[in-house]
């Protein structure tokens, strides 16, 4: 918590920093656009002519028409009440230096070739433009159920920016780990790019200076629904709600910054009249949708894509006919000249593959082509960042988002649109979401996987001689045998089990390859966890079915797709029914375990009387008490991620905080080791009364501690040896007060609750809430009762 | 026709691969004491002479003198069983020890036993002789428990001296790990007085361990972050085994730094690494995954003198996800441990956790895979695996040379096909010390076979090979070779770790 901390407040102080340093003085320097996919790449002819994620994510093909429908321009955002959203000073910079401004836009300076005063009118002008729209009404967030906006918390949006996965593509915080590794260390390394299944280098996409960007609210908005504004849909919806957009907007922004409303005092109707005019002619309306009638305005006429074009124009940087600039690198002006000379017809994987250049899948997942070119996958630097909800150890597959090779021939065509559409998320142990995309960017991606996936006889069901009943049943027995153990059926699952949900399968999975899959895991999925439950081709479970993997692997799916209407696999009905309740109903029960308010080492006992005490064993310290029902040993003894128990009954009574057994000081103290003394173990009375002696001490003194019930509380019996001069015994400790009965020195009323008495040969002393007696010279008994 | 040739070929590889079950349980034979699914865990009251449940979710186990065997569970308690050796139905129970958290090893010692609870190493004693223990003492302590379940304390076991032994477990998540973590991730030594005495570090999850015949400890770790597959590894002092959590431990051993570590946290193929980190110890035996084992877990020694066939001095190393029991062989070389691992045993009812020798040889096999999964039709059980008396033909030895490798075999081998160049292939691959889960098998290459010099009582095999790396796993396949009774290997890889060629022969 404190590192974290220390993170976000550095993160902070950075943010701060480059605001001082970059606005408005502009220094940076210009960065090529960005296409994180591109920079993925897998080279060869068999993924064809790249270029084109070029034509389509600089948005070439907006103004020069290509006859070849797959080249969609990206185009930018929609500037409908641009100014509600963005601050305009912001705007001004963007348009003055759009690659300096924000780093890797895919935005040309399309002002370039005007002399500086001119630039800026033009800007003022077409300010007043986008400033004039106000068709939109701007309505801030509001609360929901989930919480409320404005109640935002930076640490929070650290933590999600850091987990849910938009860390695929953009840069984690400086203080990450590997973060300040680059490429050349991880190279040095003999790591990046070596084979299929080592880490890749991933480039990020750069974050603009959002702080002089976005308001708060603003930023919310956009991360709620980048689609919304943004229809390209690179940036894609990452499944947040109000609150959680909110704490990573604040995370981003480093504080919460206030609306800035467009000036309201009517605009010059002259700016904008000029502003509207440059609009066209300045091209932006090629890329930009915005709400206003441009019917008047003559739209200039751009030549079509054409080979003839690879010279001159936007491509070159020294060009004098050149009016927009790219800043584009020597090796994109290439790849450029290249798609648009040999306008070659790609195939279906080329397309493919473009496709998901273009969307930036490969940040997250891997492809392992057909010629055994692998693509993508998480990135080396950001690999830890990736992790199980919880800290479930599964293995990566766990935590890193699934490989998409074979998901054509895996995933029915209409589970791909589903999960594409933001459904069926089957993975609720992996932090990272699977985000939400615009149709323009997953438009005929489940058509294309299927089509370069495809594999033949690749059935949609699996069938059997057998009859369907005895087919099922066999199924249910062989998913108890091995299945329920990591997966949930049904939403079902045994306690602790997180593994991927197994209902329906044919709602979602192909049979053959389902069959492939189980016969030998390893064979989809490398390295997989998942075991080979017919090792060598042998049926693990030779009794049902006499052993024909091919049958069983046929109930197996029988089963599961029928397994809504069928009877639960027999460890499923048994976890359901288990009953771990500890009841003491003949002599004390004691547990070892892991204890809420009593710690790691806890040793929880039990009475018949119905009233129980925990101590724990690490700092020697009598902690709890109360009465009714004892504990639920589920936690400790079942579940695999063993929740710390807590007290089933009631009355609960914390009794110290403190060691048992200590010389008084400045301050009692609270861990064992301060106190100097150690715990020794304990003795058990004999069966049936079992009941436990706890001994502690250190080489000079020695002390047993017992506790038995009695009528309304609990009567302990302290016996100290050997040097005891100076040593004192802790019997309560109070929140708020202490109160001695009377002129008694034996009685004691703690936070008006617990009545605390000692034997009349030891005298009740107090300081700081701490409650306990001074200890005589010599060997002695303390004994202390307590009531409640 | 197409149809029944390839109908016909299905069924002679399943035909083959039920003999090569059928064979191991010729040689070693798997006796069910108590499986979860057992006939006579519903129809026979005997099962359970208490009325208590015993759940046989084995975690540590040890042999008694008097043929009895003591048995500690999940659930926190040790059982005693005894009348093992006949009907399985007559074996009566009883409750030794409870409210024991999370036991994770058992031994007996001079009237006591002892196990490793989460936070402590207790001697647990039955002082009025009734049966049931009445003094728990703690005897050593210290150690970090922040609380995450995947904290385990494994042990005890004793060396040479008779100091007590623990491996300590990893958390599981790293931002989980930033509480009391003190130690976790070593293997700590244990004085007569208590005291912690860490010894070694770079564990993940080591989750069996024990004493080769010369006292010296060994541990598995499974492969996980950091670990590329599971490993073998000798615990001795200022060695780092590559999982680097544990360093943060205020420690006054010769390690390297938390970030000496990081800084190849990318991935550098371990023979790489090993120059580039202080005291980074290669383990003695890699196993490969999933071609031997893929969760290794305790580590026995074959100390029963032949009782329990002919590898005597060997150890035998659990598998928990496969079920199995695999075997280890190891030489010094340059004064380090390195040696070649072999599938040894498959077939088990659940995984395989825990493994003790009783007086006349036979293996204890104890089975627990709750929370995890495994081969197998049970969940938990106690079996027992004997030796039928006839010898396996069995790669016994792998050694290596300066110009290749020797095997020694369990019976001669035939000499035409032992001759034949065509009977061994070899191969040798390493992987990668890198923060992500596992490593591939990397930088593999192709060992080719030049000479071979065939023993006159055929009991060894001695191959020239070309290509040999240091810092390599070479994968030996002896697919056609035969035994002079004409049997095939029984198992015919052997996986040797080959960090340093032998200088000498």
């Amino acid at each position: 918590m404190d590192s974290r901390n220390l993170k976000y407040k550095r993160t902070v102080l950075n943010l701060l920093l480059i605001q001082l340093i970059q606005f408005p003085m502009l220094l940076a320097e210009e960065v090529s656009p960005t296409i994180p996919g591109m920079m993925r790449d897998a080279p060869g002819e068999y993924f064809g002519q790249i270029g084109n994620v070029l034509l389509t994510e600089l948005s070439c093909t907006a103004c020069h028409k290509s006859g070849n429908h797959t080249l969609q321009p990206k185009g930018g955002p929609v500037l409908t009440g641009i100014l509600h959203r963005v601050q305009p000073e912001w705007i001004h910079q963007f348009l003055k230096n759009p690659n300096t401004t924000k780093p890797g836009t895919t935005m040309p300076d399309v002002l370039d070739h005007l002399p500086a005063v001119q630039k800026t009118k033009v800007i003022n002008e077409l300010l007043a433009f986008l400033g004039s729209s106000k068709k939109t009404k701007y309505a801030p967030i509001k609360e929901d159920k989930n919480g409320d906006p404005g109640a935002s918390n930076a640490e929070r949006g650290y933590d999600l920016f850091h987990s849910v996965g938009c860390v695929g593509c953009h840069d984690p915080d400086s203080s990450e780990k590997f973060h300040e590794l680059n490429k050349e260390d991880f190279e040095d390394n003999g790591v990046v790019g070596a084979g299929p299944l080592l880490s890749e280098w991933a480039e990020s996409v750069p974050l603009p200076n959002l702080f002089n960007k976005y308001s708060h609210d603003a930023l919310t908005k956009f991360l709620l629904n980048p689609g919304h504004v943004r229809p390209a849909g690179r940036m894609p919806s990452l499944k947040l709600n109000v609150v959680e957009a909110a704490d990573i907007a604040h995370y981003l922004l480093g504080e919460k910054t206030v609306v800035t409303r467009p000036p309201t005092d009517a605009p010059d109707q002259q700016l904008v009249a000029q502003g509207k005019v440059h609009f066209v002619k300045f091209g932006c309306i090629e890329c930009h949708q915005l709400e206003e009638d441009f019917s008047q305005i003559d739209r200039p006429v751009y030549r079509p894509l054409a080979a003839e074009m690879i010279s001159g124009g936007c491509l070159e940087i020294n060009s004098a006919r050149r009016s927009i600039k790219y800043p584009l690198t020597s090796q994109q002006q290439q790849l450029l000249k290249s798609a648009i000379s040999d306008q070659i017809p790609e195939t279906t994987e080329q397309l493919l593959h473009r496709k998901l250049v273009a969307g930036n899948c490969y940040a997250c997942h891997q492809r392992i082509w057909k010629n055994s070119e692998s693509v993508g996958g998480v990135g080396a630097r950001r690999f830890s960042l990736f992790e199980t909800v919880g800290h479930v150890d599964f293995g990566d597959e766990g935590r890193i988002p699934p490989p998409l090779s074979d998901v054509g021939a895996k995933l029915t065509e209409a589970a791909l649109t589903d999960i594409l559409a933001g459904k069926r998320d089957i993975r609720p142990h992996m932090q990272a979401r699977m985000p939400l995309f615009t149709e323009q960017v997953t438009g005929g991606l489940p058509t294309l996987f299927k089509r370069v996936d495809s594999v033949e006889n690749n059935t949609t069901d699996l069938f059997s001689e057998i009859d369907k009943k005895e087919l099922i049943e066999a199924g249910r027995q062989l998913v108890d045998k091995g299945c329920v153990q990591c997966h949930a059926i049904n939403g079902k699952r045994m306690t602790g089990v997180v593994g991927v949900e197994m209902g329906q399968p044919g709602e979602r999975l192909q049979a053959g390859w389902f069959k492939e899959f189980l016969l030998d895991p390893n064979s989809k999925r490398p390295r997989t966890r998942m075991p080979n439950f017919f090792p060598q081709g042998n049926a693990s479970v030779p009794q049902i079915l006499n052993g024909d993997i091919q049958q069983q692997v046929t109930a197996i799916w029988t089963y599961l797709n029928h397994s809504k209407t069928s009877e639960l696999p027999d460890k499923l009905l048994a976890d359901e029914q288990q009953n771990f309740e500890l009841k003491p109903n003949d002599s004390p029960i004691r547990l070892r375990t892991f204890m809420q308010n009593v710690g790691t080492r806890a040793m929880a006992v039990g009475f018949p009387q119905r009233i129980h005490y925990a101590y724990d064993l690490k700092e020697l310290r009598l902690a709890l008490a109360w009465k009714g029902r004892f504990l639920d040993a589920h936690g400790t003894w079942f579940d695999r991620f063993i929740p710390f128990a807590a007290p089933l009954g009631d009355e609960q009574i914390t009794l110290t905080q403190g060691v048992a057994l200590a010389r008084p000081g400045q301050s009692w103290p609270t861990k064992a080791s301060a106190a100097g003394i150690r715990y020794l173990g304990y003795r058990l009375a004999k069966p049936p009364d079992t009941v436990p002696t706890l001994r502690f001490g250190n080489d000079q003194i020695e002390a047993t501690d017992t506790l038995l019930p009695i009528n309304s509380g609990l009567k302990r019996t302290v016996v100290v040896k050997g040097e005891t001069t100076g040593w004192a015994l802790l019997l309560a400790t109070a929140r708020e007060t202490a109160k001695l009965v009377g002129d008694s020195d034996s009685v004691v009323i703690v936070d008006q609750r617990l009545t605390v008495t000692v034997d009349s040969g030891h005298l009740l002393k107090m300081k700081d809430g701490q409650v306990y007696v001074l200890l005589r010279p010599g060997d002695q008994s303390v004994e202390v009762k307590y009531q409640w | 026709m197409v149809r029944f040739i390839l109908f016909a070929f299905l069924m002679t590889l399943l035909l083959q691969s039920a003999y090569g079950q059928r064979r191991e349980n010729d040689y070693y034979r798997l006796e069910t004491i108590v499986s979860a699914q057992a006939k006579t865990h519903s129809r026979d009251k005997r099962w359970r002479p208490d009325t208590k449940e015993v759940v046989l979710e084995v975690t540590g186990m040890t042999a008694l003198d008097d043929d009895r065997l003591a048995v500690a569970i999940r659930k926190g308690e040790i059982w005693i069983l005894s009348n093992l050796g006949g009907d399985p139905r007559n074996i009566e129970y009883s409750l030794f020890a409870d409210a024991l958290h999370d036991p994770m090893g058992l031994i007996y010692r001079d009237g006591t036993f002892y196990t490793a609870q989460r936070a402590e190493l207790t001697a647990i004693r039955d002082t009025d002789g009734d049966g049931y223990a009445d003094e728990y003492s703690n005897v050593a302590s210290g150690w970090g428990v922040t609380g995450n379940y995947h904290e385990y304390t494994y042990g005890p076991k004793l060396d040479q001296q008779g100091n007590f032994w623990v491996t300590l477990n990893m958390g599981m998540g790293e931002h989980a790990n930033n509480g009391d973590d003190l130690w976790r991730g070593w293997g700590i030594k244990i004085d007569g007085n208590g005291n912690l005495i860490p010894v070694c570090s770079g564990m993940r999850s080591p989750s069996g361990f024990g004493a080769n015949s010369h006292g010296d400890m060994f541990f598995t770790d499974q492969q996980g972050n950091w670990i590329a597959t599971c490993s073998l590894h000798h615990m001795r002092e200022d060695s780092f085994f590559g999982h680097p959590w544990g360093l943060r431990s205020p420690h006054q051993a010769k390690l390297p730094t938390t970030e000496e570590v990081e800084s190849v946290a990318a991935g550098v193929p371990w023979p790489n690494a090993l120059p580039k980190i202080t005291n980074l110890k290669p383990p003695a035996v890699w196993f490969p995954y999933k071609k031997v084992g893929q969760s290794a877990t305790d580590v026995v020694l074959d100390n029963t003198t032949g009782k329990f066939g002919p590898f005597t001095g060997q150890l035998f190393i659990g598998e928990f996800r496969l079920s199995e029991i695999n075997r280890v062989f190891l030489e010094r070389v340059a004064g380090e441990y390195q040696g070649a691992c072999f599938r040894f045993r498959s077939g088990f009812d659940s995984a395989v956790v825990r493994m003790d020798f009783n007086k006349d040889g036979q293996m204890y096999v104890g089975l627990t895979n709750r929370g995890w999964s495994s081969l197998g039709s049970s969940s938990y059980g106690l079996q027992r695996l004997v030796w039928t008396g006839r010898m396996p033909f069995e790669i016994k030895e792998m050694r290596a040379k300066p110009d290749g490798f020797e095997l020694e075999f369990t019976k001669p081998v035939d000499q035409d096909t032992a001759r034949n160049l065509k009977s061994y292939r070899m191969k040798n691959y390493t992987y990668l010390l890198q923060a992500k889960y596992g490593s591939p098998e990397i930088l593999t290459e192709k060992n080719s076979i030049r000479d071979i010099r065939v023993s006159e009582d055929g009991l060894t095999v001695r191959l020239g090979i070309d290509g040999l790396r240091e810092g390599f796993v070479h994968e030996l396949n002896c697919i056609n070779l035969k035994s002079n009774d004409g049997e095939p290997l029984l198992h015919p890889n052997g996986y040797y770790t080959l960090n340093r060629i032998p200088q000498v022969d």
